[in-house]
Protein backbone atom coordinates (compact mmCIF):
# COMPACT_ATOMS: atom_id res chain seq x y z
CA UNK A 1 0.00 0.00 0.00
CA UNK A 2 1.51 3.35 -1.08
CA UNK A 3 -1.46 5.15 1.69
CA UNK A 4 -0.15 8.20 3.66
CA UNK A 5 2.92 6.86 6.18
CA UNK A 6 5.47 8.57 6.18
CA UNK A 7 8.85 6.46 6.78
CA UNK A 8 11.19 8.74 8.74
CA UNK A 9 14.80 7.45 8.35
CA UNK A 10 16.46 6.31 11.76
CA UNK A 11 19.47 8.92 11.94
CA UNK A 12 17.39 11.91 10.59
CA UNK A 13 18.34 13.29 14.32
CA UNK A 14 21.23 11.41 14.60
CA UNK A 15 24.76 12.94 14.33
CA UNK A 16 26.68 11.55 11.59
CA UNK A 17 29.86 9.82 11.42
CA UNK A 18 31.88 13.03 10.49
CA UNK A 19 29.97 15.14 12.02
CA UNK A 20 33.07 16.52 13.98
CA UNK A 21 35.10 16.36 10.52
CA UNK A 22 32.69 18.63 9.08
CA UNK A 23 32.20 21.33 11.70
CA UNK A 24 35.94 21.20 11.24
CA UNK A 25 35.61 22.05 7.63
CA UNK A 26 33.22 24.63 7.75
CA UNK A 27 34.22 26.28 10.46
CA UNK A 28 36.93 28.66 11.04
CA UNK A 29 38.18 30.75 14.62
CA UNK A 30 39.05 34.42 14.33
CA UNK A 31 40.91 36.36 16.95
CA UNK A 32 37.77 39.04 17.20
CA UNK A 33 34.99 39.60 19.30
CA UNK A 34 33.39 41.54 16.57
CA UNK A 35 30.78 39.97 15.56
CA UNK A 36 29.06 42.85 13.65
CA UNK A 37 32.77 42.92 11.15
CA UNK A 38 32.05 39.25 10.99
CA UNK A 39 29.23 39.08 9.96
CA UNK A 40 29.33 42.63 7.56
CA UNK A 41 31.98 40.88 5.65
CA UNK A 42 30.50 37.65 5.37
CA UNK A 43 27.29 39.15 3.98
CA UNK A 44 29.74 41.32 1.34
CA UNK A 45 31.68 38.01 0.38
CA UNK A 46 28.44 35.96 -0.42
CA UNK A 47 27.49 39.60 -2.35
CA UNK A 48 30.84 38.62 -4.43
CA UNK A 49 29.65 35.54 -4.73
CA UNK A 50 26.35 36.17 -6.59
CA UNK A 51 24.37 35.35 -3.79
CA UNK A 52 21.41 37.35 -2.26
CA UNK A 53 20.49 37.99 1.40
CA UNK A 54 17.63 36.47 2.27
CA UNK A 55 17.72 36.85 5.94
CA UNK A 56 19.68 38.53 8.49
CA UNK A 57 20.15 38.36 12.16
CA UNK A 58 22.49 40.24 13.96
CA UNK A 59 21.88 39.23 17.48
CA UNK A 60 22.03 35.68 16.52
CA UNK A 61 24.86 36.27 14.01
CA UNK A 62 22.76 34.36 11.08
CA UNK A 63 23.32 34.95 7.98
CA UNK A 64 21.21 33.03 4.70
CA UNK A 65 21.69 33.83 1.26
CA UNK A 66 20.37 32.44 -1.92
CA UNK A 67 20.88 31.89 -5.54
CA UNK A 68 19.32 30.46 -8.63
CA UNK A 69 21.63 28.98 -11.94
CA UNK A 70 21.05 27.17 -14.54
CA UNK A 71 21.33 23.34 -13.90
CA UNK A 72 21.81 22.24 -17.77
CA UNK A 73 23.83 19.20 -18.18
CA UNK A 74 25.20 18.80 -21.61
CA UNK A 75 25.95 14.64 -21.21
CA UNK A 76 22.48 14.91 -19.56
CA UNK A 77 21.13 15.97 -22.52
CA UNK A 78 22.80 14.37 -25.01
CA UNK A 79 21.84 11.28 -23.32
CA UNK A 80 17.68 12.43 -23.47
CA UNK A 81 18.15 13.09 -27.20
CA UNK A 82 19.62 9.79 -28.46
CA UNK A 83 16.57 8.01 -26.25
CA UNK A 84 14.17 9.91 -28.44
CA UNK A 85 15.89 9.62 -31.57
CA UNK A 86 15.62 5.65 -30.35
CA UNK A 87 12.30 6.00 -29.43
CA UNK A 88 11.10 7.69 -32.52
CA UNK A 89 10.72 4.14 -33.94
CA UNK A 90 8.16 3.21 -31.70
CA UNK A 91 4.32 4.88 -31.35
CA UNK A 92 5.22 7.96 -29.28
CA UNK A 93 8.59 9.12 -28.65
CA UNK A 94 9.08 10.82 -25.82
CA UNK A 95 11.97 13.33 -24.59
CA UNK A 96 13.20 12.29 -21.06
CA UNK A 97 13.06 15.35 -18.56
CA UNK A 98 16.01 16.77 -17.86
CA UNK A 99 17.92 18.66 -15.38
CA UNK A 100 16.77 22.45 -16.00
CA UNK A 101 17.70 24.86 -12.86
CA UNK A 102 19.14 24.75 -9.61
CA UNK A 103 19.03 26.83 -6.11
CA UNK A 104 22.03 27.02 -4.51
CA UNK A 105 21.90 28.19 -0.93
CA UNK A 106 24.63 29.42 1.77
CA UNK A 107 24.26 29.75 5.44
CA UNK A 108 26.85 31.54 7.70
CA UNK A 109 26.58 31.25 11.57
CA UNK A 110 29.00 33.89 13.86
CA UNK A 111 29.33 33.17 17.22
CA UNK A 112 31.29 34.04 20.25
CA UNK A 113 33.84 30.69 20.97
CA UNK A 114 32.56 31.65 24.65
CA UNK A 115 36.57 32.68 25.31
CA UNK A 116 35.81 36.21 25.58
CA UNK A 117 38.81 37.08 22.51
CA UNK A 118 37.49 34.74 19.59
CA UNK A 119 34.30 33.94 17.33
CA UNK A 120 33.99 31.26 15.15
CA UNK A 121 32.44 31.42 11.90
CA UNK A 122 30.43 28.76 10.16
CA UNK A 123 29.39 28.25 6.79
CA UNK A 124 27.23 25.72 4.98
CA UNK A 125 26.47 25.31 1.41
CA UNK A 126 23.32 23.15 -0.24
CA UNK A 127 21.08 22.72 -3.42
CA UNK A 128 17.81 21.72 -4.66
CA UNK A 129 17.70 20.95 -8.72
CA UNK A 130 14.84 21.14 -10.67
CA UNK A 131 14.43 19.53 -13.44
CA UNK A 132 11.83 20.32 -16.89
CA UNK A 133 9.36 18.90 -15.32
CA UNK A 134 9.48 21.19 -12.26
CA UNK A 135 10.17 17.81 -10.24
CA UNK A 136 13.02 18.19 -7.62
CA UNK A 137 15.66 15.79 -8.61
CA UNK A 138 18.56 16.68 -6.68
CA UNK A 139 18.68 18.22 -3.06
CA UNK A 140 22.18 17.96 -1.20
CA UNK A 141 24.49 19.47 0.49
CA UNK A 142 27.42 21.39 -1.38
CA UNK A 143 30.89 21.39 0.18
CA UNK A 144 34.66 20.67 -0.14
CA UNK A 145 37.80 21.62 1.77
CA UNK A 146 38.54 23.68 -1.51
CA UNK A 147 35.17 25.76 -1.53
CA UNK A 148 35.60 26.19 2.32
CA UNK A 149 39.40 26.84 1.72
CA UNK A 150 38.65 29.80 -0.80
CA UNK A 151 35.76 31.16 1.40
CA UNK A 152 37.47 31.86 4.60
CA UNK A 153 41.01 32.66 2.72
CA UNK A 154 38.34 36.16 0.99
CA UNK A 155 36.68 36.44 4.46
CA UNK A 156 40.49 36.92 5.89
CA UNK A 157 41.61 39.22 3.30
CA UNK A 158 38.44 41.31 3.92
CA UNK A 159 38.82 41.47 7.59
CA UNK A 160 42.56 41.48 7.91
CA UNK A 161 42.47 38.55 10.08
CA UNK A 162 44.36 35.43 9.98
CA UNK A 163 41.92 32.38 9.97
CA UNK A 164 42.54 29.61 12.43
CA UNK A 165 41.70 25.96 12.73
CA UNK A 166 38.95 25.40 15.71
CA UNK B 1 -11.13 -6.14 -21.09
CA UNK B 2 -8.47 -2.92 -21.27
CA UNK B 3 -11.39 -0.64 -20.07
CA UNK B 4 -12.23 -2.66 -17.30
CA UNK B 5 -7.94 -3.01 -16.43
CA UNK B 6 -8.23 0.69 -16.02
CA UNK B 7 -11.56 0.78 -14.12
CA UNK B 8 -9.81 -1.71 -11.65
CA UNK B 9 -6.43 0.50 -11.50
CA UNK B 10 -9.10 3.35 -10.86
CA UNK B 11 -9.90 1.84 -7.61
CA UNK B 12 -7.05 0.59 -6.61
CA UNK B 13 -5.53 4.06 -6.45
CA UNK B 14 -8.97 5.87 -4.98
CA UNK B 15 -8.75 2.32 -2.33
CA UNK B 16 -5.26 3.67 -1.46
CA UNK B 17 -6.01 7.12 -0.19
CA UNK B 18 -9.29 6.63 1.71
CA UNK B 19 -7.36 6.94 4.91
CA UNK B 20 -5.69 9.71 3.36
CA UNK B 21 -6.30 13.51 5.06
CA UNK B 22 -8.70 15.86 3.30
CA UNK B 23 -7.35 19.54 2.66
CA UNK B 24 -9.20 20.98 5.93
CA UNK B 25 -7.89 18.14 8.02
CA UNK B 26 -3.57 19.00 6.30
CA UNK B 27 -4.86 22.42 7.24
CA UNK B 28 -5.45 21.91 10.53
CA UNK B 29 -3.52 19.00 11.22
CA UNK B 30 -7.09 17.95 13.03
CA UNK B 31 -6.31 14.34 12.28
CA UNK B 32 -3.57 14.16 15.12
CA UNK B 33 -3.51 13.93 18.61
CA UNK B 34 -1.86 17.23 19.03
CA UNK B 35 -1.89 17.27 22.97
CA UNK B 36 0.95 13.85 22.09
CA UNK B 37 2.32 15.55 19.81
CA UNK B 38 3.05 18.53 21.68
CA UNK B 39 4.23 16.38 24.59
CA UNK B 40 6.59 15.00 22.04
CA UNK B 41 7.78 17.93 20.27
CA UNK B 42 9.08 19.92 24.16
CA UNK B 43 11.78 19.22 26.71
CA UNK B 44 12.63 21.61 29.40
CA UNK B 45 16.33 22.62 30.35
CA UNK B 46 17.17 24.23 34.04
CA UNK B 47 18.67 27.29 32.89
CA UNK B 48 17.47 30.96 32.50
CA UNK B 49 19.67 31.62 29.54
CA UNK B 50 17.29 31.76 27.01
CA UNK B 51 19.85 33.11 24.27
CA UNK B 52 22.35 30.23 25.25
CA UNK B 53 19.84 27.80 24.64
CA UNK B 54 18.95 29.39 21.21
CA UNK B 55 22.54 29.78 20.16
CA UNK B 56 23.51 26.04 20.86
CA UNK B 57 19.76 25.25 19.00
CA UNK B 58 21.47 26.78 16.00
CA UNK B 59 24.98 24.90 16.59
CA UNK B 60 22.99 21.23 16.99
CA UNK B 61 20.91 22.26 14.15
CA UNK B 62 23.92 22.78 12.07
CA UNK B 63 25.84 19.67 13.46
CA UNK B 64 22.72 17.77 11.99
CA UNK B 65 23.61 18.73 8.63
CA UNK B 66 20.59 21.55 8.79
CA UNK B 67 21.02 25.42 7.10
CA UNK B 68 19.44 28.06 9.25
CA UNK B 69 16.57 29.65 7.58
CA UNK B 70 15.63 32.10 9.65
CA UNK B 71 16.35 33.33 13.29
CA UNK B 72 14.68 35.63 16.04
CA UNK B 73 16.13 36.31 19.09
CA UNK B 74 13.83 38.10 20.89
CA UNK B 75 10.90 35.87 19.76
CA UNK B 76 13.67 32.85 20.49
CA UNK B 77 12.76 31.35 16.81
CA UNK B 78 14.97 29.03 14.71
CA UNK B 79 13.79 27.61 11.38
CA UNK B 80 16.16 25.19 9.76
CA UNK B 81 16.21 23.12 6.63
CA UNK B 82 18.40 20.07 5.22
CA UNK B 83 18.50 18.63 1.77
CA UNK B 84 19.91 15.34 1.57
CA UNK B 85 18.23 13.32 -1.16
CA UNK B 86 15.23 14.17 0.56
CA UNK B 87 13.81 17.91 2.70
CA UNK B 88 13.21 17.92 6.24
CA UNK B 89 12.44 21.42 7.90
CA UNK B 90 12.67 22.05 11.38
CA UNK B 91 11.19 25.05 13.45
CA UNK B 92 12.26 25.44 17.23
CA UNK B 93 10.83 27.95 19.88
CA UNK B 94 12.76 28.62 22.76
CA UNK B 95 10.56 30.41 25.59
CA UNK B 96 10.94 30.70 29.49
CA UNK B 97 8.96 28.54 31.27
CA UNK B 98 8.39 29.84 34.63
CA UNK B 99 11.52 31.45 36.54
CA UNK B 100 14.35 28.71 36.51
CA UNK B 101 13.41 26.96 33.45
CA UNK B 102 13.42 27.54 29.63
CA UNK B 103 11.26 25.16 27.41
CA UNK B 104 12.37 24.33 23.77
CA UNK B 105 9.60 23.02 21.28
CA UNK B 106 11.12 21.60 18.19
CA UNK B 107 8.27 20.57 14.77
CA UNK B 108 10.22 18.65 12.64
CA UNK B 109 9.03 18.06 9.23
CA UNK B 110 9.71 15.52 6.53
CA UNK B 111 9.07 15.61 2.48
CA UNK B 112 6.05 17.23 3.73
CA UNK B 113 4.66 15.72 6.69
CA UNK B 114 5.27 16.25 10.17
CA UNK B 115 7.38 13.78 12.07
CA UNK B 116 5.46 11.77 14.86
CA UNK B 117 8.14 9.51 15.98
CA UNK B 118 9.03 10.43 19.48
CA UNK B 119 12.91 8.72 19.36
CA UNK B 120 13.24 11.45 16.25
CA UNK B 121 13.06 14.23 18.52
CA UNK B 122 14.39 11.83 21.14
CA UNK B 123 17.94 11.89 19.13
CA UNK B 124 17.46 15.92 18.50
CA UNK B 125 17.17 16.39 21.92
CA UNK B 126 19.82 14.81 23.17
CA UNK B 127 22.51 16.35 20.66
CA UNK B 128 20.92 19.74 22.16
CA UNK B 129 21.53 18.87 26.12
CA UNK B 130 24.96 17.60 24.82
CA UNK B 131 26.49 20.94 23.39
CA UNK B 132 24.18 22.91 26.22
CA UNK B 133 25.79 20.32 29.12
CA UNK B 134 22.22 19.96 30.42
CA UNK B 135 20.51 17.48 30.17
CA UNK B 136 16.26 17.35 28.84
CA UNK B 137 13.40 16.68 31.35
CA UNK B 138 10.03 16.42 29.77
CA UNK B 139 7.71 18.56 30.73
CA UNK B 140 4.71 17.69 33.36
Amino acid sequence: MTGCATHVPANLMQPAGDQLKLREQQSRRYETTDQTELLSASAALLQDMGFSIDEINKDLGVITASKMRSAVNPAQQAAAVMILLISAAGKNPQMMPTDKEQQMRAGVVVRPLGDGKNSVVRVTFQRTVWNTEGKATTQEMLGSDEIYTEFFDKLSKAIFLQAHDL
Amino acid sequence: MRHGLRILAAAAIALSCAGCPTTQQHLLDSNVDQLRIRSIQTRVFDTTDRKAVLVATISTLQDLGYVVDKADADLGTVTATKLSGYSSRVTATVRPRGEKQVAVRASIEYNDNTVDDPQTYQDFFVALGKSLFLSAHQMD
